[in-house]
């Protein structure tokens, strides 16, 4: 899949009268790698989980190329392009590690039909477009039953596809250096193999926009480079848009296009690392009113 | 030819494996040939909680859900049969077996997709509650709508199965077609099992929000695995409509779901020899308790039923109470096989879960599941 | 229920407000066991399916206790010591099974998958009421008839003195438990524990200790709505668990599962849905839902909820797990 732009216009979240996020704009052309920023609980993973569709945004608009795409729900999301890592990872981890992958390139295991792809976004009645989307169920039940009739006679097809998804999904260990520990549980993995082998689980979804969150998170020096090197590789060669949430700055300032900072759910900075680096207000963010204060003194 | 077998099972050879089942099948079709009408009976059972073992295995096994109204998709099937066919049934349709038994597969199906449809996504826990809600929801339905179900009286005379002039009516001939049913029953299983279906229920279970956020729709292969289920469910009712001829609502009571949950959970959850396993002690075993041969044998201990009892009047005399005398040795093995059977159900239920939560004979997957540590270890431990 | 299925008295004031009380005595008692329910859930984010049957064993217990003191034969002011003497003993068997249930079943599982603690208390649910089918032989025992008989009229309401009894103390318990909650330092803790229980562990709770006593307070309503079930039916079982488990559960999430007062608001709905409801249904063409089918609406009710209002209810949001 091609790179995706994405457009995000006055996104806010509330949880039950806290303010997560508040009227967060940006934009981030097709191919770039954007950084995203800020100090503890400024809401960077809210942001990614209203991207992803795990929470539904309580206001403003998410715009995936030329579509609108807030509110969808996380498996259509996925198919449009939206893929992404967690903070805390969360493999599939009593599956081996191909088996993660392939669960990753399921939507593209095509045999029996693709899942419907309802890019129609629900309305505040969920309920009831539930009931609605019954219209839609015969065809649903019997692409359904054509899945199961193709899983269980294994025509040629299937077998094929099949095929092609392991060899997939070994070239995309292959790709993020876990060529040989195809068969290995994924729970028993090594830290930095895990991160790793969640970067290829979400590459295997074929984003167009791919959502890093922290990928160098406990990585020691080494590590983090390689990863940077992968995250370029990565851009270079699947063509996706990259947003990395990113503590060290070292990684961000090296790896980033574009930074965006977020503090206490609102957008505070954006630009180039540059740019980002010398604005008072990240600063002040990061450090306190105090070092700012400190830091002007000392400079012309 | 699977590519997902070989690589899983890479290191554990499948040579042998492949020749495992045939030649365990082999075996047990020769048992008709050696055993009894009683014991051909009782296999019948246990062949019959084998099928409902594994269809309900699909869902708490493979997808993770827990389904404990099952006995509402064996009625379904039951009575589809029961209606359909049976002379006595307020529609009088006459119908013939072979053509009903899809018939009642796939309205037992239907019911687990309405079933299922609102419930499914949402968490696992409603679908617990809402599926035993409905359980019994089934059995007041089956007593009171008189004028569709023939209400308490039941349903008799129900259709059996003919292969052209060839009728299936002995012990042996149901066993060897419960035999076929549950044979078929588990290939289907097993090829989902290691199908991108089968994959996606795995990955359902480890964390549907992750498993969504890969791509995997996880309200339709939730009711994928709810409709298989459920389908089974509806199977076994045709075929033990037909095997027993004569249905009423007391044997669709909340005690059937009881029995496949416990051959499915006590037997090792997602897997195969489990059920079999599962349902040979669980279902088998009290049937032969009930057998008279069983009472003829136990009715030699009547003297250690006197010692015993012997034991209890010495407690009663020094704390005064009504505690009650053992009963006829002979009948110990009846005792032990009604009620009290759910008493150790329930209790093994519970110590499976607090010691061997993977079950008597563990899935491969499920016995790495459960030694859950969330520290890493080195890898190539369990490759 | 017994005087539901009278004459179809349609329209007239009388049938009606029998029928508001009789929703009332029920949904007393569907609040009470709810009660238990939602505070689990609360804490554990768990059905504890046994919690029908902790209310069956306190019927039993409060049978138990009647009959030891003289049963049939009590009368005068012993009538009301023994029933006394009942709900007390009542609380204490459900409580005390609740602890040694939580202990056995479900405290080895907390950090299980989440499907093990759901089949342990399913485990638990059928032992607990196989044991006592098994000791019963599966017969119903009868409740002793020395509740004083006569009923209070306040305009078209006629509310016999049993009912009365019920509704009472069953208020009176929901007022201890809220008191209980809000205003002492276990309640404090428990509050903590359902909010976060990894940040109450700091704050020096005593979670163990806390989940514990979650159990036992809310065993301890139930084990009273059994004696109050008891003496208002007559005939108890052992499977008597098993219905009114799922609809206090219905009522719990009618509520807001995890709420307090949420479960006894429920309780109530249910109770006159069940009574009011379906006689207004009634009241439609076409429709005759006998008694029977009363338990079919509170599972309709169930289903209807969490099919349009499965978050608006329950608070929570899509990622989280339990």
């Amino acid at each position: 899949m091609a790179a995706g732009a994405l457009s995000v216009r006055g996104l806010g979240m509330q949880f039950e009268g806290l303010s997560a996020l508040a009227d967060v704009s940006m934009e981030v052309p097709a191919g770039e790698i954007h950084g995203l920023i800020g100090p503890n609980g400024a809401g960077k993973t809210t942001f990614f989980n209203c991207l992803t569709g795990f929470y539904r945004p309580t206001a403003g608009e998410l715009w995936l190329d030329a579509q609108r795409v807030d509110g969808l729900p996380t498996h259509v999301l996925s198919a449009l392009g939206v893929s992404r890592t967690f903070q805390n990872i969360r493999l599939f981890a009593n599956m081996t590690a191909i088996e993660n992958v392939l669960v990753g390139s399921h939507i593209h295991i095509g045999v029996g039909g693709t899942d419907v792809l309802t890019a129609r976004r629900p309305s505040k009645y969920a309920a009831l477009e539930r009931m609605l989307s019954l219209r839609g169920a015969p065809r649903a039940a019997l692409q359904g039953v054509v899945e199961l009739a193709g899983a269980v006679g294994r025509p040629p097809a299937v077998r094929r596809a099949e095929m092609e998804a392991v060899n997939t999904a070994r070239t995309l260990l292959g790709a993020v250096g876990l060529a040989g520990k195809e068969n290995a549980l994924a729970r028993n993995l090594p830290y930095g193999d895990q991160r790793r082998l969640e970067v290829a689980r979400a590459l295997a979804t074929r984003p167009g926009l791919l959502l890093l969150d922290e990928p160098t998170a406990g990585m020691n020096p080494q590590e983090s480079a390689a990863m940077v090197g992968l995250i370029r590789r990565i851009r270079d060669q699947f063509e996706t848009t990259v947003v990395l949430i990113e503590h060290q700055m070292r990684v961000v300032m090296g790896v980033c296009e574009r930074i965006t900072v977020l503090d206490y759910g609102r957008k505070i900075a954006e630009g180039t690392p540059a740019e980002v680096q010398r604005d008072t207000r990240v600063i002040e963010a990061y450090l306190g009113t105090r070092a700012v204060k400190e830091a002007g003194d000392g400079s012309p | 030819m699977n590519p997902m077998r070989q690589l899983g099972d890479s290191t554990v050879g499948r040579l042998p494996g492949a020749a495992r089942w045939p030649l365990f099948l082999a075996l047990v079709a020769m048992l008709p040939f050696l055993l009894s009408d009683v014991w051909i009976q009782m296999l019948f059972f246990v062949g019959l909680f084998i099928v409902l073992g594994l269809g309900l295995n699909v869902v708490v096994g493979f997808a993770g859900l827990l389904d404990l109204g099952y006995v509402a998709f064996f009625a379904a099937g039951a009575y589809s049969l029961g209606i359909m066919t049976s002379p006595g049934s307020p529609f009088d349709l006459d119908m013939n077996f072979w053509l009903v038994l899809p018939l009642g597969v796939l309205i037992a199906a239907s019911f687990g997709v309405l079933l299922g449809l609102p419930v499914l996504p949402l968490r696992g826990d409603y679908l617990a509650i809402v599926t035993l809600g409905f359980g019994e929801i089934i059995r007041l339905f089956l007593v009171n709508r008189e004028d569709v179900t023939a209400g308490s009286q039941g349903l008799s005379a129900i259709a059996r199965p003919e292969i052209g002039s060839f009728q299936i009516e002995t012990f042996t001939h149901w066993f060897y077609f419960i035999l076929i049913a549950a044979v078929i029953v588990g290939f289907i299983a097993s090829r989902l099992r290691d199908s991108r279906i089968g994959r996606a229920w795995e990955a359902i279970r480890e964390d549907e929000d992750v498993a969504a956020a890969m791509g995997v729709n996880k309200v339709k292969y939730k009711l994928m695995a709810f409709a298989i289920g459920a389908s089974v469910g509806g199977l076994g009712g045709v075929l033990y409509a037909s095997f027993i001829g004569f249905i009423n609502p007391a044997g669709f009571s909340l005690q059937v779901s009881i029995d496949v949950i416990a051959v499915v959970i006590i037997g090792g959850m997602g897997s195969t020899p489990g059920v079999i396993l599962g349902s040979l002690v669980l279902i088998g075993f009290p049937r032969i308790l009930q057998f008279k041969e069983t009472a003829d044998f136990l009715g030699k201990f009547e003297w250690l039923r006197d010692g015993l009892n012997g034991i209890v009047a010495a407690f009663d005399t020094v704390i005064p109470g009504s505690i009650g005398r053992l009963p006829a040795a002979s009948e110990w093995g009846r005792e032990l096989a009604d009620d009290t059977r759910f008493i150790i159900f329930g209790a093994l239920l519970v110590a499976i879960m607090v010691l061997r939560p993977e079950g008597l004979v563990p899935s491969r997957r499920r016995q790495l599941e459960f030694e859950t540590e969330d520290l890493p270890v080195p890898a190539g431990g369990a490759a | 229920m017994p005087p539901v299925d009278a004459p179809h008295l349609a329209l007239s004031v009388g049938f009606w407000s029998d029928q508001f009380v009789n929703g009332l005595t029920t949904g007393s008692l569907y609040a009470l066991i709810a009660l238990g329910y939602t505070m689990v859930y609360g804490v554990l984010k768990m059905i504890n399916f046994s919690h029908g049957e902790v209310f069956m064993l306190g019927s039993f217990a409060g049978y138990g206790v009647l009959a030891a003191m003289g049963g049939d034969d009590i009368s005068g002011v012993m009538v009301a010591v023994t029933i006394l003497a009942a709900l007390i003993g009542a609380m204490a068997v459900s409580a005390g099974t609740a602890a040694v249930v939580e202990r056995i079943a479900y405290r080895p599982l907390r950090n299980a998958p989440r499907l093990a603690p759901l089949i342990s208390a399913i485990g638990v649910s059928i032992f607990l009421q196989y044991l006592v089918l098994d000791q019963t032989d599966a017969r119903a025992k009868f409740y002793p008839d020395i509740f004083p008989r006569g009923d209070f009229s306040a305009g078209p309401f006629d509310i016999t003195y049993i009912q009365t009894f019920l509704i009472a103390s069953s208020l009176a318990m929901m007022v201890f438990l809220y008191v209980i909650i809000q205003r002492t330092r276990m309640g404090r803790a428990i509050r903590a524990v359902a909010e976060n229980p990894a940040n109450a562990s700091l704050m020096g709770v005593d979670v163990n200790r806390t989940i514990v006593m979650v159990f036992v307070l809310g065993a301890a309503m139930a084990g009273v709505a059994g004696v109050l079930h008891g003496l208002f039916f007559q005939t108890i079982r052992g499977s008597m668990g098993f219905l009114p488990g799922i609809k206090a559960f219905t009522a719990a999430v009618l509520g807001g599962i995890g709420s307090i007062p949420g479960a006894v608001a429920g309780g109530y709905a249910l109770g006159l849905a069940e009574t009011v409801g379906r006689e207004l249904l009634n009241e439609l063409p076409g429709v005759d839902l006998g008694n029977q089918w009363r338990d079919v609406i509170a599972f309709s009710l169930l289903v209807t909820i969490l099919i349009f209002r499965p978050t608006g209810i329950f608070a929570e949001r899509a990622s989280s797990r339990a």
